[in-house]
């Protein structure tokens, strides 16, 4: 039987606590939501961290964390942008001690459909630090505002904008003297 | 002062994802610096996005779920035996003031030389059963503190592994 998704993501509310272990996600719920959000977010880490591994690593921690919580019923879109606050947490603690190697994802040969674009932004990709390229995803991939970004990331909304600011620039820069502007 | 952000920023970059610019977007596009960069900047990201999303597969969902499960008791165990631990520690402690106690006591009696006398442990003392309960609630004590640890570490590497 196929749950609909409002079945999924139940509608925010207050909740006690009975009703959270009531309300707890079963195997089948999970594995909805897992379909329904995991390549995003494994995209997300791949992209800032620029290693698989360690990307598989970050995105299984961040379901699991998100099972244990068992945070209230909310709806698709801040079950999703909350899944992305755990994952960019669990990339700050990995800042924080300091274990971010260089960015050195390599997309796959059979996906190469501009070669030369590809080169370009895989030389921003890995001049840009971790935090510029968080950012930018968050901003330009997962389509979020500031308020959005400074919540997911725990910056001040007045910080996000001037480190975007700065890695829009960064990026653009890098990008610029190979690429048409529009 | 120079600017840092666009109020039309992120409809510039929108329709990169939509592929609609309109003649007016158009226009704004290419008279604003910022929305220039950001179309600039996010063609680049969206680019490596759509590659590394179409290349990656996740890890099986079951996979994480059990993993979470694991987590989920581990914590659950760790919850139920916390008042445990508390019992066991108070006990130790206890056992440690008591010895001291008992020190202090015997020291300040004449207990010394009857002990040095044969016959102490041939008598039913109650300074010769006081220190064997101290001994024995030191051994347990310490037994069930070790334990404690032990089943911890048995418990955290169940969960990792």
């Amino acid at each position: 039987m196929r749950m609909t998704m409002d079945e999924i993501f139940p509608i925010a509310g207050p909740i006690s606590t009975a009703d959270k272990e009531a309300a707890a996600m079963d195997e089948q719920g999970f594995h909805l939501l897992y379909a329904a959000t995991a390549r995003p977010i494994l995209a997300y880490l791949v992209g800032v961290t620029g290693r698989r591994d360690v990307a598989d690593d970050l995105l299984q921690e961040t379901y699991c964390r998100f099972l244990v919580r068992q945070p209230a019923p909310m709806d698709e879109n801040e079950t999703r942008r909350y899944l992305f606050r755990i994952a960019t947490n669990l990339l700050r603690d990995r800042w924080r001690r300091r274990e971010d190697e260089p960015w050195q994802e390599a997309p796959e040969d059979g996906f190469s459909v501009d070669i030369d674009m590809q080169m370009d932004v895989r030389a921003a990709m890995v001049a840009l630090k971790p935090r510029e390229r968080e950012l930018l995803w968050l901003a330009y991939v997962e389509g979020m505002n500031h308020a959005e970004i400074a919540a997911a990331t725990g910056l001040r909304t007045i910080s996000v904008r001037m480190l975007l600011s700065r890695a829009r620039r960064k990026a653009a820069g890098l990008l610029l003297p190979k690429r048409e502007t529009v | 002062m120079n600017r840092t952000w666009c109020e039309r920023e992120s409809d510039a970059v929108r329709s990169l994802r939509t592929g609609l610019l309109s003649p007016e977007l158009r226009d704004h596009v290419l008279s604003c610096a910022i929305c220039t960069e950001a179309r600039l900047a996010a063609r680049g990201i969206l680019g490596t996005a759509s590659l590394l999303h179409a290349e990656h597969e996740p890890p099986a969902a079951g996979l994480v779920w059990r993993r979470a499960e694991a987590r989920r008791r581990e914590m659950d165990l760790k919850r139920v035996s916390r008042p445990l631990v508390f019992m066991r520690v108070l006990s130790a402690v206890y056992v440690v003031l008591a010895a001291a106690w008992f020190l202090h006591s015997f020291w300040r009696s004449d207990a010394v030389g009857f002990l040095l006398d044969w016959n102490v442990l041939r008598s039913e003392t109650p300074w010769f059963t006081a220190v064997i309960a101290v001994l024995a609630i030191a051994i347990g004590s310490g037994y069930l503190l070790h334990d404690s640890r032990r089943s911890g570490e048995v418990a955290a590497s169940t969960s990792h592994g």
